[in-house]
């Protein structure tokens, strides 16, 4: 398949999936930037996709368009978070990295978030949910408690355990961030 | 509490064997202590330091292996969801349309996602003027219309739907009001719906719904609609039970699109599996 014709058959298979796709942003909860993430998609999937030139089956398209939505929906996620920091927060500029950054910058900041990322993963299920009910969610410790059940008193000590274990293990490994 | 105390039942957490007793002592010795103050005030350092970082993180984690707390699926949940979605964009002749095929609805709605699910339309209308759906002016507040379905909760829990009609607003509304005129000739409308408490509206259960008064129940409906008190407050109640529908009506190039899901739970929260069900569409 020449280019031309590549283009074509991509642009009537993704038509296809387009309004789904939409929905799917908008049941994420990305009302305002759907279609624009949905147009992103269709950028991403045709520049990964044209190199191969030929037909797609339908089960791996589908699944290419889905790994396509999960990373945009989690740059937009990331995108919106910062935004709402950025409104929310007092931090000044030198408290918090810059996260939009030249390429070499940014490969150091996402060894940093895999560091987290494990440190958060070794955390045991409740200690897990608590700090991203804490952090992310921004409840309140009784909000928690409410929510998973449990006394605000533990909610609010396992907290802190999380946080130490995180920022303990992290200096142990030389990595304090 | 000494300190060393409070560290050994500090370990506790991570075995989930810490009693509520000994978390309200460990909660005043952490405000007493200040080797646990001083602690504590790295923490919020650290915390403070990486925060977007730590987000970042998070939403990798949440991306991979959801949160139940916050409602958010697992990365193998959301994928179920969304290739049943995409996969029944392949299949365009879908057991909906099929079923639909022989109802006059049919011709102008066109779209319904998971053609397994037991969703059935019975009613599609609008109260709308023509010259007010073609000016569309702001003082028009009959810019509604509403499709009507019976639904199995307990099938269509989770599940997700759009509802497209066909032709444009302008020209949809024009065919909505053409084919207005038509229904009075269906002759069954399932319509009482406990779901949006309008039961009251009507007086009526949903045993009391049969072929014969379903005419009837439309009439009533679009003339309770059409009447201003009544409109406000159908239209207030439908608002109110919005949340139970997650989503909504979108515009999408040049045509309308109701789309909406419907929470898991539901019917078990609801106390009751058959309902039927309003969507606005404006």
């Amino acid at each position: 398949m020449n280019d031309n014709e590549f283009k074509k058959y991509y642009e009537e298979e993704f038509a296809k999936y387009k309004i789904r796709i939409i929905f799917y942003f908008r049941k994420w909860g990305f009302s305002d930037s759907s279609e624009d993430m949905t147009q992103e998609v269709s950028l991403r999937a045709y520049e990964a996709l044209k190199k191969t030139s030929k037909i797609i089956p339908t089960n791996k398209f589908i699944s290419y368009l889905f790994d396509t939505c999960k990373s945009v929906r989690v740059d937009e996620w990331r995108k919106k978070s910062r935004q709402i920091k950025t409104l929310s927060t007092d931090y000044s500029e030198n408290d918090v990295p810059n996260l939009d950054v030249p390429t070499e910058d940014a490969i150091y900041l996402n060894e940093q978030r895999t560091l987290l990322y494990s440190e958060i993963m070794r955390l045991n299920q409740i200690q897990r949910t608590i700090l991203i009910l804490r952090i992310y969610a921004e409840f309140s410790n009784a909000e928690i408690a409410n929510r998973l059940g449990i006394p605000s008193n533990r909610v609010r000590q396992s907290f802190l355990y999380a946080t130490r274990k995180i920022r303990k293990n992290l200096e142990r490994k030389g990595k304090s961030l | 509490m000494t300190h060393h105390e409070y560290l050994m039942l500090l370990l506790k957490i991570d075995t989930g064997e810490l009693s509520d007793r000994q978390s309200i002592e460990m909660d005043k010795h952490t405000n007493e202590c200040p080797i646990c103050f001083s602690l504590k005030i790295q923490d919020q350092e650290f915390m403070k330091k990486n925060h977007p970082l730590i987000i970042d993180a998070i939403i990798d984690i949440l991306a991979e292996d959801g949160c139940e707390s916050l409602g958010i699926p697992s990365k193998k949940e959301d994928y179920k969801f969304f290739s049943d979605m995409m996969s029944a964009a392949e299949d365009n002749t879908s057991s909906f349309e099929k079923n639909s095929s022989s109802h006059p609805v049919s011709s102008i709605i066109n779209s319904c996602i998971s053609p397994d699910l037991a969703l059935t339309i019975k009613s599609f209308f609008s109260p709308l003027s023509l010259s007010a759906a073609r000016t569309r002016s702001p003082e028009s507040t009959l810019s509604k219309s509403l499709a009507i379905f019976e639904v199995n909760l307990s099938k269509v829990e989770g599940a997700f739907f759009t509802v497209k009609p066909q032709v444009s607003v302008t020209k949809n509304i024009m065919r909505i009001n053409g084919i207005d005129k038509s229904f009075k000739g269906i002759s069954v409308i399932n319509l009482v719906i406990p779901f949006l408490k309008l039961k009251t509206i009507f007086s009526l259960s949903t045993d009391e719904i049969n072929s014969e008064n379903g005419v009837f129940i439309e009439k009533q409906l679009k003339d309770l609609f059409l009447t201003a008190d009544y409109r406000d407050s159908i239209l207030t109640e439908l608002q109110s039970y919005s949340g139970y529908l997650e989503g909504g009506i979108v515009e999408y190039e040049d045509t309308f699109v109701a789309e909406f899901s419907i929470p898991p739970g539901l019917s078990k929260f609801l106390g009751s599996e058959k309902y039927c069900f309003i969507l606005l569409i404006n």
